[in-house]
């Protein structure tokens, strides 16, 4: 238990350890914030679909060797996050059809670019590495870095500032739309600000395990409390926790970061699971 | 009292962020450093080496002798160190330059080595290139 700690101490002492635990919590918790709106609209496959778009959009910023590909990235995954959401209002393609097309087409899309204009040898590294994002959080740029807190931040900041609106939409559209509220609006802010989250959770766990970031707090929370206050601050402080866990065992056990932490927040939820069932018994 | 909580958890993660740095003239031994660390700090000295300029590294990995096919420096061999990730499919390199020829001739390709050496810069056609200058090859 000392060796452990020794080494966390080493390990901290490292200035990218410490800027990766620091996104890390901010992208936890735009993700727990975010994971229960979505779940209780059922929108939980929006944030997988958009991953695989923005893997897609990854694959094209290396075919052009842009430099800061996050942003690149970032404007992709928001026209198709809007683009999901215009075509499940209006169109003959909807929900998950539409999610699941534009899923699909853009995880093919984003391979066969990679493996037509590979930038270098090693294309199924860098294609795990995206998917799964094994270390990518420990080898952030600074630039990315101070986007990916720049944009939380921005993130939390809108939440607080709608969160209101937000619940409105979450548990009635038709009485938010008869009370006056602009849910198209809204609804289509909700959507940036998922694929905002989507783009920067990719650091964390990759493009593939995205959505448990997202699900996984809400539905443990959402075991054990009744109010949808309780199950948003539950909720964020679990992932906030759950990322540190996870993060931690990942560099202590070298194993990759993104399934470590998704590994931590299926314990999570059998726990909760379990406690709710003990609770219901009694 | 929300907005205040997570106005103040912001504002401390940022201060924190902000106050680190790098530093240079430092003695670091990677050889401590676990695979995911090693192959995360390879990843540092390849995106930010300004900040870890005239270090002492000590570190070990695979010797590669790499022959460029084509463009700047074609045709010449040049020696790194390759560190593997956790998972074993991504690699970083950190270029090796010997000045005494000896410690170069006793390594064959492909050996795992440890050595120690002041992580320097060069300027290659215009390109500001990062290597490790070996002096001891443990």
């Amino acid at each position: 238990m000392l060796q452990i700690f020794d080494q966390i101490i080493l390990y901290l002492q490292y200035p990218f350890v410490i800027y990766a635990i620091v996104v890390a919590v901010l992208i936890s918790l735009c993700s727990a914030l975010l994971g229960v709106t979505l779940v209780l609209k059922q929108f939980s496959f929006i944030g997988d679909g958009l991953s695989h778009v923005a893997f897609g959009a990854m694959a094209l910023a290396a075919v052009f060797s842009l430099t800061n590909s996050m942003i690149f990235i970032l404007a992709c995954t928001i026209l198709c996050a809007v683009l999901i959401l215009q075509s499940s209002q209006n169109s003959s393609i909807r929900g998950d059809a539409a999610i699941a097309m534009l899923s699909v087409g853009s995880l093919a899309l984003g391979y066969f670019l990679m493996n037509i204009f590979a930038t270098g040898p090693n294309i199924a590294g860098d294609v795990c590495a995206t998917l799964f994002g094994s270390s990518a959080i420990l080898t952030l740029s600074k630039f990315d870095m101070y986007l990916s807190i720049a944009l939380s931040i921005l993130v939390i900041f809108c939440y607080i500032c709608l969160y209101h609106k937000i619940f409105a939409i979450t548990f009635d559209e038709n009485f938010a739309k008869a009370t006056g509220l602009s849910v198209k609006f809204y609804n289509l802010a909700l959507a940036i600000i998922v694929a905002i989250i989507i783009v920067l959770a990719m650091n964390l766990v990759g493009s593939l395990l995205i959505s448990a970031l997202v699900i996984f707090p809400a539905l443990c929370a959402m075991r054990i409390c009744n109010s949808f206050l309780n199950v948003t601050i539950v909720s964020c402080i679990l992932s906030i926790i759950c990322s540190l866990i996870g993060i931690f065992a990942s560099i202590i056990y070298s194993t990759p970061v993104g399934a470590t932490i998704v590994m931590v927040d299926i314990v999570a939820f059998i726990i909760f699971y379990i406690i709710s069932y003990v609770k219901v018994r009694i | 009292m929300l907005k205040s909580v997570f106005s103040k958890f912001i504002l401390a993660s940022v201060l924190l962020t902000c106050s680190l740095n790098a530093s240079s003239n430092e003695y670091i031994d990677l050889t401590k450093l676990n695979n995911i660390m090693l192959y995360s700090f390879a990843s540092q000295l390849a995106l930010d080496g300004e900040s870890y300029l005239n270090s002492t590294i000590k570190v070990r990995g695979k010797f590669e002798r790499i022959k460029a096919d084509e463009g700047i420096g074609a045709n010449e061999y040049y020696y790194a160190i390759s560190i593997y990730d956790t998972t074993m499919c991504c690699v970083q390199v950190i270029e090796l330059q010997f000045s005494n020829s000896n410690l170069l001739n006793s390594i064959k390709n492909n050996d795992i080595i440890t050595v120690e050496g002041i992580y320097s810069k060069q300027d290659f056609d215009g390109l500001e290139l990062f290597y490790l200058q070996v002096t001891k090859l443990m």
